[in-house]
């Protein structure tokens, strides 16, 4: 009976285990001092790495850098620029793969220098894709470039250019006036940007300058459209203006004077999210733009979203500090707190999100990651196999309990080995994904793991597919653009080079048999030089990839 | 989750095939010829025993590293000692592989199951006649971890660091687990069955023990 009872319990204290772990902890994972500079701008998350840069006013040897981690803290590539000696306060952009009419594009990173060079890079290796320059007056680039379509518009010193993702080929450029941290908006009907002398100016999509409208002050951000019009934070040397701008009229109506140095504002729908140094402010745009709620602090730079709809507001105060501020979808603030690292300081950088970590940088160049023990809520599907697993261990329990009552102890040693043996299997694939996951790959030198300078140029940059027979026959593929994974990358080049593959379904994933006829003792697979350790439908790839298939 | 099972190394030529395969058999009569004699009854049961384990194994495929044969060759080791127990882990080896794929694997696995055999020889799996359990459930987990250390040794090429040897022995835990859990079972389920089907074969130890005593009580 007390066999029994200790069964149960503890089989319900299994299952109550996730509902204790609900309190939200952050707890330090890593972190690296990027030398000389300032972390300026956001670091920002794609294709599960991380990417930071680095500003400064720079006299010396130095110069500003960007760079790529991975989520564990190891650098991956850097980049400087030679010639920047500015701050450097656009945000990196990237860009996910895909192709328009102006052309096809791998995954980019885009960066905007304050020499006023434009840079496509890489995002797996840091190399070139394409560059373009823009006119400098003391500095050049230092807003928040646009997204457009298969084009990117970028703020340049004295008004804007639009490139071509492709290959960086200039659509136009247009002369406006000086502006410094101006981003621009890109919409359907037009491009918008303000300038340091208050004027926002419209851009026809052609290019051609269109009406602007003089607010005064500054206007240092990319304007946000609602669906009443625009919102542009202005700046004025002792105070600031959250305006609403009637696009079809450019008529201006000031919702709200607050404290002097704007952050650059962040929107989620109609709720917009303003900061200065005085004030946070919610505005909701329905028929008309409201201010909603307000929380004092001093928040000078970008503001960022949590996966779970907080904001993190950079604390720009020698205490620094990030603010995170619950806020529901009319603005209201329910809450706020103030997250603090061991490095707190002035800091105008908001934290990249990861699946569950954190990543923040300061002005005193700390990049620092935190994780959390809960899963983020919009991470993945609800895995169900965890939850099968658990009823099955409550009916063996169960089972065990009653035979171990009747003192049959023999046949709940044979139920218990059974019943973990079973849930083993069950979870076996999930396991052992997860354990490899978090293990360096193994490297194998003789595969093809880096660029063959016998290759076509057209290959840079996409996901190549090699095919290795072994007896010196090898088919070679690339240009191969937007496949996440080993298995969708090798069907398709299986199909371009008219090869017959078969492929076995197995309880762990498919497993290529054969390729063209040849089995050999099977085939493996390597991901840039790294033996693949997973089934291939469940091994990711980036959008640089060198992926060799090799029979054995 | 392994796409590389069944890949464990160099590709053979049907030439080097052969001479594997023949060379394990020759090794595999060698230790039944050098072991303690048999009767007709007994060879007969372990060949019955070879082909069972070969046909359960061949069935058990499909299981990621549930593997049947790591309890029968510790089994076998530890009821009719090493050379049989060896014999008894090439053949099973050779017979299954010719079903489920054979190759340079073969070798690592007939050595890996061989090991196990050994081992099992040389621990008092028994006591009074009977299992002594803890050091049984003991050894069958540790001859998971012991095969599978042994059969991944087949992968090893000159390019091949020991470092990235030990990441991918890393990264095999999971399902060396699985081994130990799949062994546990099967120890516990068919253990003592086939403690009564070996039962009826005089272990190498107990027959050496009693010709030394037939000639020390006759002499």
């Amino acid at each position: 009976m007390r066999f029994a009872s200790t069964f149960l319990i503890a089989t319900l204290l299994l299952l109550l285990l996730p509902l204790n772990a609900a309190a939200e902890e952050w707890s330090l994972e890593w972190e690296v001092d990027l030398g000389e500079g300032y972390i300026t701008t956001s670091p920002v998350m794609f294709n599960e790495h991380l990417f930071v840069r680095t500003s400064g006013f720079w006299t010396a040897e130095e110069r500003p850098q960007v760079f790529s981690f991975t989520t564990e803290g190891m650098e991956r590539w850097n980049r400087t620029s030679p010639t920047t000696v500015q701050h450097d306060l656009s945000p990196l952009q990237p860009v996910s793969s895909g192709q328009g009419e102006c052309g096809s594009w791998p995954d980019l990173l885009l960066i905007g220098w304050a020499d006023g060079v434009i840079e496509a890079v890489h995002p797996s290796n840091g190399s070139p894709v394409w560059s373009a320059t823009s006119s400098v007056n003391g500095w050049g680039i230092t807003g928040a470039m646009a997204l457009d379509e298969d084009h990117v518009v970028v703020p340049t010193r004295n008004g804007m250019q639009r490139h071509c993702l492709s290959d960086g080929s200039l659509d136009f450029s247009t002369n406006l006036s000086l502006g410094w941290r101006n981003g621009v908006l890109a919409t359907p009907e037009a491009f918008w940007q303000g300038d340091e002398e208050g004027r926002l100016w419209m851009v026809n999509r052609n290019g051609s300058p269109g009406p602007s409208v003089d607010v005064g002050g500054s206007i240092r951000h990319a304007p946000l459209a609602v669906g009443t019009g625009l919102l542009v934070h202005v700046q004025y040397p002792m105070e600031s203006k959250i305006m609403h701008v009637d696009t079809s009229t450019l008529a201006t109506t000031t919702l709200l004077t607050s404290g002097p140095s704007p952050a650059i504002p962040i929107q989620q729908g109609n709720l917009a999210v303003f900061g200065d140094s005085k004030n946070i402010t919610s505005v909701l745009c329905q028929a008309t733009c409201m201010i909603i709620d307000q929380v004092e602090s001093i928040m000078n730079g970008e503001f960022s979203w949590s996966p779970s709809s907080q904001i993190y507001a950079p604390i720009n105060t020698p205490e620094g500090g990030w603010l995170v501020i619950e806020v529901d979808s009319q603005g209201r603030f329910l809450s706020n707190s103030t997250f603090n690292t061991v490095h707190d300081g002035y800091g105008t950088g908001a934290p990249a999100f990861g699946t569950t970590s954190l990543f923040l940088g300061n002005d005193a160049g700390w990049l620092m990651a935190y994780t959390n023990s809960l899963p983020s809520a919009n991470a993945q599907g609800y895995d169900w196999t965890p939850l099968l697993g658990a009823l099955l261990i409550v009916i063996f329990s169960t089972v065990l309990a009653a035979i171990t009552r009747s003192n049959r102890s023999e046949w709940s040693l044979r139920l218990f080995t059974i019943m973990v043996l079973s849930l083993s299997l069950l979870l076996l694939p999930d396991i052992a994904q997860q354990w490899s996951e978090r293990l360096p790959a193994v490297n194998e030198p003789t595969v093809q793991g880096s660029w063959d300078s016998s290759w076509p140029e057209a290959w840079l940059g996409t996901q190549v597919v090699v095919f290795d027979f072994g007896d010196e026959r090898k088919v070679t593929l690339g240009g191969f653009l937007g496949h996440e994974s080993v298995e969708s990358l090798t069907e398709a080049a299986l199909e371009d080079a008219d090869l017959i593959a078969e492929i076995e379904q197995t309880d762990l994933g498919p497993y290529l048999v054969s390729i063209d006829g040849e089995s050999g003792g099977g085939w493996e697979y390597f991901v840039d030089g790294e033996r693949g350790v997973l089934a291939m439908d469940s091994a990711s790839i980036e959008s640089t990839t060198i992926l060799h298939w090799r029979v054995v | 989750m392994f796409q590389a099972f069944g890949v464990h190394g160099p590709e053979l030529t049907p030439v080097a095939d052969v001479v594997i395969d023949v060379a394990l058999v020759v090794l595999a009569f060698a230790f039944l010829i050098t072991a303690p004699r048999s009767s007709r009854h007994d060879a007969a049961l372990l060949g019955t025993m070879v082909v069972a384990v070969t046909a359960l194994r061949v069935l058990m495929q499909p299981l990621p590293n549930v593997q049947p044969v790591t309890v029968a060759a510790l089994l076998v080791g530890a009821q009719l000692g090493a050379r049989r127990g060896v014999a008894f882990a090439i053949l099973v080896t050779l017979l299954s592989n010719m079903l489920i794929g054979d190759g340079w694997w073969t070798l690592f696995q007939a050595a890996g199951w061989s090991a196990v055999a050994v081992l099992g020889s040389r621990l008092t799996l028994m006591k009074n006649g009977d299992f002594n359990n803890g050091q049984l459930y003991l050894a069958v987990i540790g001859s998971a971890f012991l095969f599978d250390a042994i059969a991944s040794l087949s992968i090893l090429t000159p390019a091949m660091g020991l470092v990235d040897f030990a990441i991918y022995l890393a990264h095999g835990i999971p399902f060396d687990i699985l081994h130990a859990l799949g062994n546990l079972a099967f120890a516990v389920w068919f253990g003592p069955f086939v403690h009564r089907q070996l039962g009826g074969l005089e272990s190498s130890d107990s027959f050496e023990q009693s010709v030394v005593e037939h000639h020390v009580i006759n002499g």
